[in-house]
């Protein structure tokens, strides 16, 4: 089943189409770049998906979901997770208590009866727990797991933000420009983590307004410019495109 | 320290129950004021049936608690949408629309002499009891996945959403959970009181438990207690000084939320947590800076 589906979606700001009529889909385990220059619309068209806005016009499915009326924590829940281009983390807290923060679209799969018996409810603490420290240590935040956000070095935030995107083990994960200010090492880290992911069964959306890491991370491109899809095809194929050339002269 | 006579420590009991109330809102950052018309519906409704002859003070009590939490319901359902200042503006509309009904009305509510005949039943230790069973239960809330969500919602609530939190049911919850608590905090004021006046629930009030849930903080359970204990006792502590205590609180509330804006008690709490970093001489990024290098 088709796991993302966006058909003519469109978000308008008043005369400003910051997302017009854009469609495409995204299959599981799909690793697909979303490029497009400053402002073209690229953050807009992932809160549209995510829930974070809703749109004027079209729809957005999530394997098989009609979500473009559903608000955000609904559509976390069908399993989508996001990291932002503008970091967000709850900086008085420790880097496990955020990555914590990412299981709770996750259900607990107790039965009612469990809350009775404190061995069932021990052992789901015990999974939950695994799962963060399992986050934690593909990120290499294990030395830093205890410390508040705010003392963290510079550059480990984005991969605290990852941690918490990855630990409910998402169906779709939706990365906005995560490539923005890391190192080389951590681009190698998150290309990774992406093809990792992929094999999982997860679909993954990463944008960026700079082609070279998406060229070498995906397969495959969709470029959008003022609002609007231009391209949608092969990597490979979309240096080769005149249109997506135009959209790129100058920035 | 001076000053904790039996009727202090009342006092501050009393006053931690109604804080508890605005710090079921402020933990999801909900700037909504009404709590004073809530502690009011609860001494009222206590103060009412009893000049009718009801005098269990169980049914005055669910009777309040009830009211405000349906009247909760409904005003939440009009002002849903309202965040941030307008919320809190409309919300210390409604104080004073609640001061004047209750001044205008006097057939049921004694107008501005207040209704008397309310049975003296709280003491110390009823008091005890309701201050240690809030504890209780927030601490255990603090610690679980409802306190996460809360947690979240003050913090960031587009985050919050995005990680599967119903940000208007939990807020909507919130409010509702807010009024039971201040329904009950003015339902044992009655009783600690024996009667009900209307300058209990006005805007000075509303200023004063403010003070109390900020000066106490609203990140960690213990925040209502020590804020009721710092706001109750100034008056008592400038005993000669008296008229300078408004100015000594405004100061501590001016200095809480330039220097510790988790209140009191997250403030100690932080400092804490960097005197332990300290003593145990970890640097203080971990060591993180070689990272990249031996990898
Ligand atoms: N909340 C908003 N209100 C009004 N305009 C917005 C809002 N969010 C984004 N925009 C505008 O929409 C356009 C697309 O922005 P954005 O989606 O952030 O682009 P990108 O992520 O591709 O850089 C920009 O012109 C931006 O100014
Ligand atoms: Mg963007």
């Amino acid at each position: 089943m088709t796991l993302l589906s966006v058909r003519e979606a469109s978000k308008h700001f008043g005369a400003l189409r910051a997302v017009n009529e854009v469609s495409f889909d995204l299959e599981p385990g799909e690793i697909c770049g979303l490029v497009g220059p400053n402002g073209s619309g690229k953050t807009t068209l992932v809160n549209v998906i995510t829930g974070v806005l809703s749109p004027t016009g079209g729809s957005v499915g999530i394997a098989g979901v009609e979500s473009s009326q559903l608000r955000s924590h609904a559509i976390a829940r069908l399993g989508v997770s996001r990291t932002f281009q503008l970091i967000r983390l709850l900086r008085f807290s420790s880097v496990r208590e955020n990555v914590r923060m990412g299981l709770l679209p996750v259900p607990s799969k107790l039965p009612l009866r469990s809350w009775v018996q404190p061995a069932a409810l021990g052992a789901d603490r015990r999974r939950r727990s695994a799962l963060v420290d399992e986050a934690i240590e593909r990120l290499d935040l294990e030395h830093v797991s205890s410390r508040l956000v705010r003392e963290l070095p510079f550059g480990l935030e984005r991969r605290v933000e990852l941690a918490r995107a990855l630990v409910s083990k998402p169906q779709l994960l939706i990365l906005d420009e995560p490539a923005a200010g890391v190192t080389a090492a951590d681009m190698r880290d998150l290309n990774r983590i992406i093809q990792e992911e992929s094999s999982r069964g997860c679909g993954v959306l990463l944008v960026d307004h700079n082609l070279r890491f998406v060229l070498d991370t995906c397969p495959r491109l969709v470029v959008m410019n003022f609002g609007q899809l231009i391209y949608d095809g092969t990597s490979a194929a979309a240096v080769d495109e005149p249109r997506v050339r135009e959209a790129y002269v100058g920035t | 320290m001076a000053g904790f006579t039996p009727t202090a420590i009342e006092l501050i009991l009393l006053n931690a129950v109604g804080v508890f109330s605005v710090y079921i809102v402020l933990s999801g950052g909900l700037f909504a004021f009404a709590f004073v018309v809530f502690m009011g519906i609860g001494a009222y409704a206590a103060a009412i049936l009893a000049s009718h002859g009801h005098s269990s003070m169980l049914v005055q009590a669910l009777t309040g608690i009830g009211i405000a939490a349906v009247s909760a319901m409904l005003l939440f359902l009009m002002v849903a949408r309202l965040r941030g200042i307008y919320l809190g503006i409309v919300t210390v509309g409604l104080t004073a629309i609640f001061g004047a009904l209750i001044n205008n009305f006097p057939h049921l509510t004694g107008g501005p002499l207040g209704l008397p005949g309310v049975s003296l039943n709280v003491h110390l230790p009823a008091l005890i009891a309701a201050v240690g069973f809030l504890c209780v239960v927030f601490a255990a809330i603090q610690h679980s996945k409802l306190g996460r969500r809360v947690k979240l919602l003050r913090t960031d609530p587009l985050v919050a959403g995005t990680l599967g939190v119903n940000v208007r049911l939990l807020s909507g919850g919130l409010f509702v959970a807010s009024s039971v608590v201040a329904a009950f905090a003015g339902c044992l004021q009655a009783h600690y009181l024996g009667f009900v006046s209307p300058d209990s629930f006005n805007f000075t009030t509303l200023i004063l438990f403010l003070e109390m849930a900020v000066i106490g903080g609203v990140s960690h359970w213990a925040g209502p207690i020590v804020g009721a204990l710092v706001v109750t006792m100034i008056p008592q502590w400038l005993q000669s000084f008296q008229i300078l205590s408004p100015v000594v609180s405004g100061a501590i509330l001016l200095l809480t939320i330039l220097f510790l804006p988790e209140g009191i008690v997250g403030g100690v709490l932080v400092l804490g947590r960097s005197a332990v970093i300290a003593l145990r001489g970890e640097p203080r990024n971990g060591g993180v800076g070689t990272r990249t290098e031996t990898r």
